[in-house]
C-alpha cells in the first residue's frame, strides 16, 4: 500500500469516526438571461433569452452564514449549461445562482458590479431546494434573469465576453489576470453618461445603458486599445457634429467607436453599423440617438478632426458586401481587409506614435505593409481624409513652383510621399504668380479638412525675401490670409505649409484674387 | 519613408518652444522621478453623443391621498445652433398635464445653443410607477438631431430594494426550472 493511500485511508476512517456520511451529487441547469434586440429606432421589442455564457455558478445552502453557504462553484458553458458535482454530507435546502463574473473561467478576467460600495456583482438564482439530501442530484432547468431582475447585469456580461472574444480573435487570446476589465452599473444610479476609466480599466456604464450594447462595446474599445496600445487623447466630452476636434481625440474616439461596431460584425449580429442608443425605459422604442458607420448618417464631418470621419473610415476598410447590413450584398467600397489588419496597426505601430490620430494609423497601415493603396485611398476619400500627394506635387522648391492664376481657387493637400510608398511626409506647396505693379492681391486659405493648419509666406522675385506672411488669420480659425499690393511686374511666390502643431497632413483650398 | 514611431517631424515640430517641455525640464533638474515608457495619456474617455442633451427631472411631488402631482423640468441644452427646436413629452397611459393633455409640444429657441428649461407639472391620479417620456429634435448644420430621455416615476410606491446576499445582488429567476431532488 503507497503513502498516499495509507493517508486516504486514515482520513475516511477518522471520518466515519465522526458519523458524517460523505456523498457527491450534482447540480445541472442552464441559465439565461433576457436580451432586448435594437436597430435605428430603438428597442424593436423583440426579446429573445440568451445563454449566460461563461460565467460563475455557485451551488449554495440557503440557510448558512458566511463562507459555509458555498458549497461549490463552477461556470456555465458556451450554451449557458452547467453540471457542477458537490460533495456533501448532510441535508439541507440548496440553491444556485449564477453570477455576472468569472472567477471559475480558466483564461477569462470579467466582471459586471453595481456602483456603490460595497459593489458586488449580479446573480440570478433558483427557488430553494430544502431537504435535499447529499446524494441526490438537482435538475434546476432553465433559469432566466428578467428585465430589471438581473437581466442587465447578464446582458452587460455577455456584452463584455463579445468583446473580449473579439479582442482574442485578433491578439490571438484573451486579455490575462492582469488586464481584468469590469463594467460598473447600477439602476437609477450615476446618471446617463458612460465612460472608461483607464486607470482601473473600468467601464461606468450609464444607468440607461443595461442593454445599449453599442455604448458599451464602444468603452471596451478604449480598453482594448488601452491594454495593447496607447492614446494621446485629451479625453472628456464631445459630439458628434464637432468637426475640428482635437485630432488626438478623433483618432481615439473614432477608433474605440470602430472596435465596437467591429464586435457586432465579428459575431454576425445584425445591423453591425449602427450605434444606437436608448433611454432605458420598458418597451418598444425608446430612441434616443443612433448613428450609421455606413452611410454616415445622420452625421458628416470632412477629415480626421471629427471622429465620425475617423469611425466611418476605419469601417470602410473591413466591411464587406457579406456585412449584415441595410443593404446586404452590397458595398459601397471595394475594400474589406480583416479586423486584424487595423488591430495590428495600432498594436505595433500607432502604440509609439507621438500625439496619435488617424495620420499615424495612415502611416502605420503602409509601415506594416498592408498594402492596398488605392482602395484604401478611394475608402478614406469617402469622408474627405485626403492622405496622398495633389496634382501639383512636387512643387517643394522655388525651382519646382507650380504657376496659379491670378484670379481662382485650388484644392491642395500637405502630403508628400517622396518614395511613393504610402507611408506620407510633411509637405511644403510653393505656387508662382506673375504680380502686376499696384495690383492688390488677396490670398487666403479656405475650408480646412483634418487638421491643414495652414500657414503662408509671401516671397518675393528672389525666392527668399518675406513680403508678407501669415499663420492664422483670426484667433481659433487655423485658415490663412495674406493681402498684398505689388511694388512691381514680375514674378511672387507664394509658400504654403502646415503650422506647428498636431498633425501635418490635411487638406485645404487656396484662393488667390487680385484687384487693380 | 518616414517611421512615424519616432516621428522626427512631429516631435521637434511640437515641442521644443512648448512650456511643457520647460515645465518638464524643471521637473527633471528638480530631482523629479522619470517618467516611464510612453502609454498615452490616462484620461477617462465619454461615450459619443449629438450636440445637444435633454434631461427630464423631477422638481417636487405633491403626494395626494392617491396619487398626486409631480412638478418635472425638462432642460434641453444645445452645443451649436439647433433650428426648428421641438421638445416634446408624453404622459403615460392615466397620466396628464396640468392642461389635460396627454402631449405636449414646446417649439424651444436654441439657435444661438445654450440651455433651456421647461416647467410642466403632471396630474397622477394613480400610485404606481411610471415612465415619463420626452424627446427632443430639430436641425443643427443642416443634420436633423434628435435626442431621447425617460424618467422613471414613483408615486406612492418604491422600488424593492436589491436583496444583497452571499455578496451578490440577488434577482429570483424569472422561470425555475422543476427541481428533481
Amino acid at each position: 500500500m503507497t503513502p498516499r493511500k495509507v493517508a486516504m485511508l486514515v482520513t475516511l476512517t477518522w471520518l466515519g469516526s465522526l458519523g458524517l456520511t460523505y456523498g457527491n451529487w450534482t447540480a445541472s441547469g442552464t441559465f439565461r438571461y433576457i436580451d432586448r434586440e435594437f436597430n435605428q429606432t430603438g428597442f424593436t421589442g423583440v426579446e429573445p433569452a440568451l445563454p449566460v455564457r461563461f460565467a460563475n455558478v455557485e451551488v449554495r445552502d440557503a440557510n448558512a452564514k458566511g463562507g459555509g453557504a458555498l458549497l461549490k462553484t463552477g461556470a456555465t458553458d458556451a450554451n449557458g449549461n452547467f453540471s457542477i458535482v458537490v460533495s456533501d454530507n448532510k441535508t439541507r435546502t440548496v440553491y444556485v445562482r449564477a453570477l455576472t463574473n468569472s472567477t471559475a473561467v480558466a483564461g477569462l478576467y470579467l466582471k459586471v458590479q453595481s456602483r456603490i460600495t460595497p459593489k458586488s456583482p449580479y446573480a440570478v438564482t433558483s427557488a430553494n431546494v430544502p431537504n435535499h439530501p447529499p446524494s441526490a442530484n438537482v435538475n434546476f432547468g432553465t433559469l432566466t434573469a428578467a428585465i430589471g431582475a438581473g437581466g442587465e447585469g447578464f446582458n452587460l456580461y455577455d456584452t463584455g465576453l463579445r468583446a473580449i472574444d473579439f479582442f482574442a480573435s485578433m491578439n490571438g487570446a484573451r486579455p490575462g489576470s492582469g488586464t481584468p476589465l469590469t463594467l460598473e452599473w447600477q439602476a437609477a444610479v450615476g446618471g446617463p453618461t458612460s465612460s472608461y476609466n483607464p486607470s482601473n480599466r473600468t467601464i461606468g456604464v450609464g444607468d440607461v445603458s443595461g442593454y445599449n450594447d453599442t455604448v458599451v462595446s464602444h468603452e471596451s474599445g478604449h480598453y482594448a486599445y488601452h491594454i495593447v496600445s496607447a492614446s494621446d487623447s485629451p479625453g472628456g466630452s464631445h459630439h458628434l457634429l464637432d468637426c475640428a476636434q482635437d485630432l488626438r481625440l478623433a483618432y481615439d474616439e473614432g477608433r474605440a467607436t470602430w472596435f465596437g461596431q467591429s464586435i457586432r460584425r465579428h459575431h454576425n449580429l445584425p445591423r453591425p453599423e449602427l450605434y444606437v442608443r436608448t433611454n432605458g425605459a420598458p418597451g418598444p422604442g425608446n430612441l434616443d440617438f443612433y448613428f450609421d458607420l455606413e452611410t454616415e448618417t445622420p452625421y458628416y464631418c470632412n477629415g480626421a478632426t471629427s471622429e465620425v470621419a475617423v469611425y466611418a473610415a476605419l469601417w470602410d476598410i473591413n466591411d464587406a458586401a457579406a456585412t449584415v447590413d441595410e443593404t446586404p450584398g452590397v458595398d459601397d467600397d471595394i475594400l474589406a481587409r480583416p479586423s486584424a489588419d487595423n488591430w495590428d496597426v495600432d498594436k505595433n505601430y500607432v502604440k509609439t506614435a507621438v500625439n496619435k490620430s488617424l495620420e499615424d494609423f495612415w502611416d502605420g497601415w503602409f509601415s506594416r505593409g498592408k498594402g492596398f493603396k488605392s482602395e484604401i485611398i478611394d475608402a478614406f476619400q469617402r469622408t474627405n481624409v485626403e492622405y496622398y500627394t495633389d496634382p501639383g506635387e512636387s512643387n517643394d522648391s522655388v525651382a519646382t513652383a507650380l504657376p496659379i492664376s491670378t484670379n481662382g481657387t485650388s484644392h491642395r493637400t500637405y502630403f508628400a510621399d517622396v518614395n511613393n510608398n504610402g507611408v506620407g511626409e510633411a509637405d511644403s506647396d510653393i505656387f508662382s504668380f506673375s504680380a502686376v505693379s499696384g495690383t492688390t492681391y488677396t490670398i487666403e486659405t479656405l475650408n480646412l479638412w483634418g487638421k491643414a493648419d495652414t500657414s503662408l509666406q509671401l516671397l518675393a522675385a528672389d525666392g527668399i525675401t518675406v513680403l508678407a506672411a501669415n499663420d492664422n488669420r483670426a484667433a481659433g480659425d487655423d485658415s490663412s490670409l495674406i493681402v498684398h499690393t505689388a511694388q512691381a511686374n514680375g514674378p511672387l511666390y507664394l509658400r504654403s505649409f502646415h503650422a506647428a502643431g498636431l498633425g501635418i497632413y490635411g487638406s485645404y483650398d487656396l484662393r488667390l484674387s487680385g484687384s487693380p | 519613408m518616414m517611421d512615424r514611431t519616432k516621428a522626427p517631424v512631429r516631435l521637434f515640430r511640437s515641442l521644443p518652444l512648448s512650456p511643457v517641455v520647460v515645465v518638464l525640464v524643471a521637473g527633471l533638474a528638480a530631482g523629479a522621478p522619470c517618467l516611464a515608457a510612453p502609454k498615452g495619456l490616462l484620461h477617462p474617455t465619454l461615450d459619443p453623443r449629438p450636440p445637444v442633451t435633454l434631461t427630464v427631472e423631477i422638481i417636487s411631488l405633491q403626494k395626494n391621498a392617491v396619487g398626486g402631482v409631480a412638478s418635472l423640468l425638462l432642460r434641453v441644452s444645445a452645443d451649436v445652433g439647433i433650428e426648428n427646436a421641438v421638445v416634446s413629452a408624453k404622459a403615460p397611459a392615466n397620466l396628464f398635464f396640468a392642461d389635460g393633455s396627454a402631449v405636449k409640444t414646446w417649439n424651444v429657441e436654441l439657435t444661438a445653443a445654450g440651455t433651456q428649461a421647461i416647467p410642466v407639472d403632471v396630474i397622477v391620479p394613480q400610485d404606481g410607477k411610471y415612465v415619463m417620456a420626452a424627446e427632443v429634435s430639430g436641425t443643427a448644420r443642416g443634420k436633423p438631431i434628435h435626442r431621447g430621455a425617460a424618467l422613471r416615476l414613483l408615486v406612492g410606491v418604491r422600488e424593492p430594494a436589491a436583496k444583497v446576499r452571499g455578496g451578490a445582488i440577488e434577482y429570483q429567476a424569472a422561470e425555475a426550472g422543476e427541481p428533481a431532488p
